[in-house]
């Protein structure tokens, strides 16, 4: 009878695939919602989401979802909830729901022909975002028409990081800990094809705001950590504008996620939500190297010729005039583009932190070269670009 | 400074490898491979100013480890709090950067030199020295490569008394891991020579341009060097051509790695550590991952090297067919072009081979951008503060705190808090003396296990503390409000209900365009 044991039966049967935590980032943004009116609702776009989060929690009982808010003044959390917000909920500061549910106590009760996680995501999901429309006023409204994408993505970061670190740390057996300070890690990071061990991770943006050109030193860094912990972000984007969110095609594409912009109608009608979320989003990273997926990217080995077409708006805009450049002039100290119309490459002198510059021969017309004569006694002066004692300026008596 | 017990601990604590200044005396001529003398001359050295030493000498490393912990007994007796406030701190330990913005050399050039003689075969690190250091130089290239995107880099192996090159001045990382892969089969023999890693460096940093830094960084495990010649002359070169070499050693301290340093860094030989253990060699050789601060040279001005670069930035094209890449000359499907020639090259940062001209994305500019504007150091919070703000919970990761405890609980301990914030420097601030917060900034653990943003005042985990540091350089809390505190009070919705409208979302048709 000793030999029966239940623990190395339990480890047999956790050998599946890995399970994968999704965290939404849910723009919130109300302006943007307003102009899409015609298109989807908040709320329409908030039942789908339900659908697609239910989904993914069904793939396996071990995934883990989490939704963020990005709001116009501020992101927050919209599930887990955070502790203020279930307390403004329990205090009935938020206008109870139409009658479709009842919370007591901070504890809801669930409706018994649900299954409980979903319910769970749901009530949570729901009465916090009432919470969040509740407390938006229209004076916080008037600072700003953007959404703060930013933050989101911090916070989205942290917890995929805590995260993953928490269920590493239950699985001491893991070799490969997505970020640990003694091992050296022994799995490349940056191949794609190394196996997926831990918790997967992956980020999901509905975007409806059109610019974020704000945010972008805080959104890139968002990007380059994602990079780091191999989290992919795939983003949704509804917004009105006719070019989509550059910053979150980037996102997309640096971290091999999707990037899908639905054409848009004209006149605009209700868009099917739902199959474009199942259909795309809702597969996990290991699923995907199986099938064709629209990939921001065009390098992505799995993409096929068609989709290779995509071009990312990968434009540098110079800071002097916030014109697309294709050949720009950098400072070495601050990394400030300039154009070849302002003032810096003649003055040598940077706007952005005012450091006196040397300027290479960029400003000038370029000279016919002088015959073989003349080259020679200018000979002297080609120590300057070993020494960087003189610079190619201070002679021009040799020209 | 009232007990020597004390200082002692205290001692122990502070003397990293760099800062012991006494082995200085250890000379080149240091006997090789007398692992046992250059352990206990290590230890007299993190002895600073000599006044214990009767019981530093003879004191095992892991003795001293012991006692770096530097362990108190609660008040309720039990070390596990003391232990987890010290893993907090260890945590911390490696945030302690200095965060004023300061120039830096972006560009870098640096010669990464290593260690490939018969020392190496030590087995102090697991599994040996060798081995050890080539799997730490795997990660420490793509960390570099990370960091610094329009960077170069190039490996020099010093074996048999000669510096060979491993691989040559590149900025594509896949070159350098498969240099480092191949050298893995192999092992170490003979004598290394400083001076000839030194020339070597010299040559190949030569062509780099002058806006860029020159740096060289070696990692040396033996306790010798044999050169041919005076190595004198050949730091006087060093010197002069603006090279900046840091020294990582794995046995003991040279004078000879000190002076070096010293000499090609202006005086400053804080280049120059001694790992004592596998987690210290990995610390110093990822503080030079971080560009180094640009100095003046001499009467010029450190703008002086400053220039303006000219830089493309291709346009990615996307092609039905394969075309030959200028790069490698394969067909490739798509790639980027380069604004100036129209040649196609696949991957970037890279110089066009066409035109020469440095070819690279936004992207790689704006990862850079961290090092120039960096986050700020979160400070510690007391239990008192941690009542005020009545903070439950991580602003972005949502990990319970442990409980404030109760105003009665908090006075009863002021005293033995107060002992015990002294006696270790695990210690986090004190609640008694709030105003003694701004200098105790980044010092360790907080009692409250919460990390504040002075900016937006949100309360973090160490967790989330080291992440935003380490990795992600934002502050969650700050990119999340329009709003901050500090700049408009009360403005915040967030902070109470807010009876609104109710109708938020659809209330403001009007601005909507």
């Amino acid at each position: 009878m000793n030999a029966i044991d239940g623990t190395e039966r339990q480890e047999a049967s956790s050998e599946g695939p890995p399970p994968a935590l999704l965290v939404i980032i849910l723009d919130t943004n109300p302006y943007a919602w307003t102009i899409l009116r015609e298109t989807i609702t908040l709320l329409d776009a908030v039942a789908n989401l339900q659908i697609f989060i239910n989904a993914h929690l069904a793939f396996s009982h071990a995934n883990q979802v989490a939704v963020i808010a990005s709001h116009t003044d501020r992101a927050v959390w919209l599930y887990p909830t955070p502790a203020r917000t279930r307390k403004n909920i329990s205090n009935g500061a938020v206008p109870g729901p139409d009658g479709d549910t009842s919370i007591s106590n901070g504890n809801a009760v669930y409706n018994s022909n649900k299954y409980k996680p979903f319910a769970q995501v749901e009530e949570e999901l729901m009465a916090s975002l009432r919470s969040l429309m509740s407390t938006t006023d229209p004076s916080s409204l008037e600072s700003t028409t953007s959404t703060m994408m930013a933050g989101a993505l911090s916070t989205a970061l942290c917890y995929i990081s805590k995260t993953s670190e928490a269920y590493n740390a239950t699985r001491s057996t893991d070799p490969n800990p997505s970020y640990t300070y003694d091992a050296p890690p022994t799995a490349d990071p940056n191949d794609p094809n190394s196996p997926l061990t831990g918790l997967q991770s992956r980020i999901f943006i509905f975007s409806v705001s059109t610019s974020l050109a704000t945010q972008y030193i805080p959104l890139m860094n968002g990007i380059f950590a994602a990079q780091r912990l191999r989290v992919a972000i795939d983003v949704l984007s509804l917004n009105p504008s006719t070019s989509p969110s550059a910053f979150l095609q980037q996102a997309a594409d640096a971290t091999n996620g999707i990037f899908y912009a639905p054409p848009r109608p004209n006149p605009p009608n209700p868009i099917a939500l739902l199959p474009t979320l199942l259909s795309l989003f809702v597969h996990d990273q290991t699923s995907r190297r199986a099938l064709y997926m629209p990939t921001a990217a065009a390098t992505s080995a799995s993409s096929s010729s068609s989709t290779a077409s995509t071009a990312i708006n990968f434009q540098a805009a110079c800071f002097c005039h916030r014109r697309t450049v294709t050949i720009g002039y950098v400072c070495s100290i601050c990394l400030s583009i300039f154009c070849e119309e302002c003032g810096v490459v003649r003055d040598g002198v940077c706007l952005t932190c005012g450091t006196r510059l040397r300027l290479g021969r960029y400003g000038r017309e370029p000279k016919v070269v002088a015959g073989r004569k003349k080259k020679k006694r200018g000979g002297e002066g080609e120590g300057g670009t070993a020494s960087g004692s003189g610079t190619p300026l201070a002679t021009p008596g040799l020209g | 400074m009232a007990d020597s017990d004390d200082d002692y601990i205290q001692d122990a604590r502070s003397a990293t490898p760099a800062s012991d200044d006494e082995l200085s005396d250890a000379g080149i001529d240091a006997p090789r491979g007398s692992q046992a003398q250059g352990k206990s001359r290590r230890n007299v050295g993190q002895d600073k100013n000599g006044k214990g030493k009767k019981k530093a000498t003879g004191q095992a490393r892991w003795e001293a480890s012991a006692q770096n912990l530097g362990l108190t007994e609660g008040v309720d007796g039990g070390i596990t709090k003391a232990l987890e406030r010290d893993l907090e701190s260890l945590k911390r330990a490696r945030l302690k950067k200095n965060t004023t913005p300061t120039q830096r050399g972006i560009i870098r050039h640096l010669i990464l030199v290593l260690d490939l003689s018969e020392a190496m075969a030590e087995k102090d690190f697991k599994p040996n020295r060798y081995t050890f250091v080539l799997r730490y130089i795997l990660s420490y290239i793509r960390e570099f490569f990370e960091q610094n995107p329009i960077s170069q880099l190039a490996l020099v192996g010093m074996k048999d008394g000669l510096a060979k090159p491993i691989s040559e001045l590149s900025g594509n990382p896949n070159l350098h891991l498969s240099a480092v892969r191949a050298l893995m089969q192999k092992e170490g023999q003979g004598n290394p020579s400083l001076q000839n890693a030194l020339e070597m460096s010299c040559a190949m940093l030569q062509g780099a341009p002058s806006h860029g830094t020159r740096e060289v960084v070696i990692v040396l495990g033996a306790l010798l060097t044999n050169d041919p010649g005076d190595i004198y002359t050949t730091i006087r070169r060093c010197a002069k051509e603006r090279l900046r070499v840091g020294i990582m050693g794995l046995a003991a301290r040279l004078h000879i790695c000190g002076e070096i340093v010293a000499r090609t860094n202006g005086g400053d030989d804080s280049g120059y550590g001694v790992a004592v253990d596998e987690l210290g060699l990995k610390d110093l050789l990822m503080a030079t991952t971080t560009p180094p601060e640009i100095r003046g040279e001499g009467t010029q001005g450190p703008s002086a090297l400053a220039s303006l670069l000219k830089m493309g930035f291709p346009n990615r094209i996307a092609e039905e067919v394969p075309s030959l890449c200028a790069c490698h000359n394969k067909p490739v499907r798509g790639g980027y072009q380069c604004p100036q020639c129209m040649v196609k090259v696949c991957s970037l940062p890279t110089e066009c081979p066409g035109c020469g001209l440095t070819l690279i994305l936004s992207t790689h500019l704006a990862r850079s951008y961290h090092h120039l504007f960096p986050l700020r150091e979160w400070v510690e919070v007391s239990w008192q503060r941690a009542r005020e703000v009545g903070s439950v919970e991580c602003r972005s990761c949502l990990t319970k705190f442990p409980e404030i405890p109760a105003q009665k609980e908090l006075d009863k301990d002021g005293d033995t808090t107060m002992a015990d914030a002294s006696g270790s420097t695990a210690g986090g601030a004190n609640p008694r003396t709030p105003n003694e917060q701004p200098q105790r900034k980044g010092e360790g653990a907080s009692e409250s296990r919460r990390y504040e943003c002075e900016t937006c005042q949100n309360h973090f985990c160490v967790d989330c503390d080291v992440f935003c540091h380490d990795v992600l350089h934002n502050c969650p809390g700050c990119q999340s409000q329009a709003h901050l505190p500090g700049s408009q009070v009360g403005g915040n919705a967030a902070d109470g209900p807010n009876q609104g409208d109710g109708t938020g979302k659809e209330g403001n048709p009007a601005e909507a365009t």
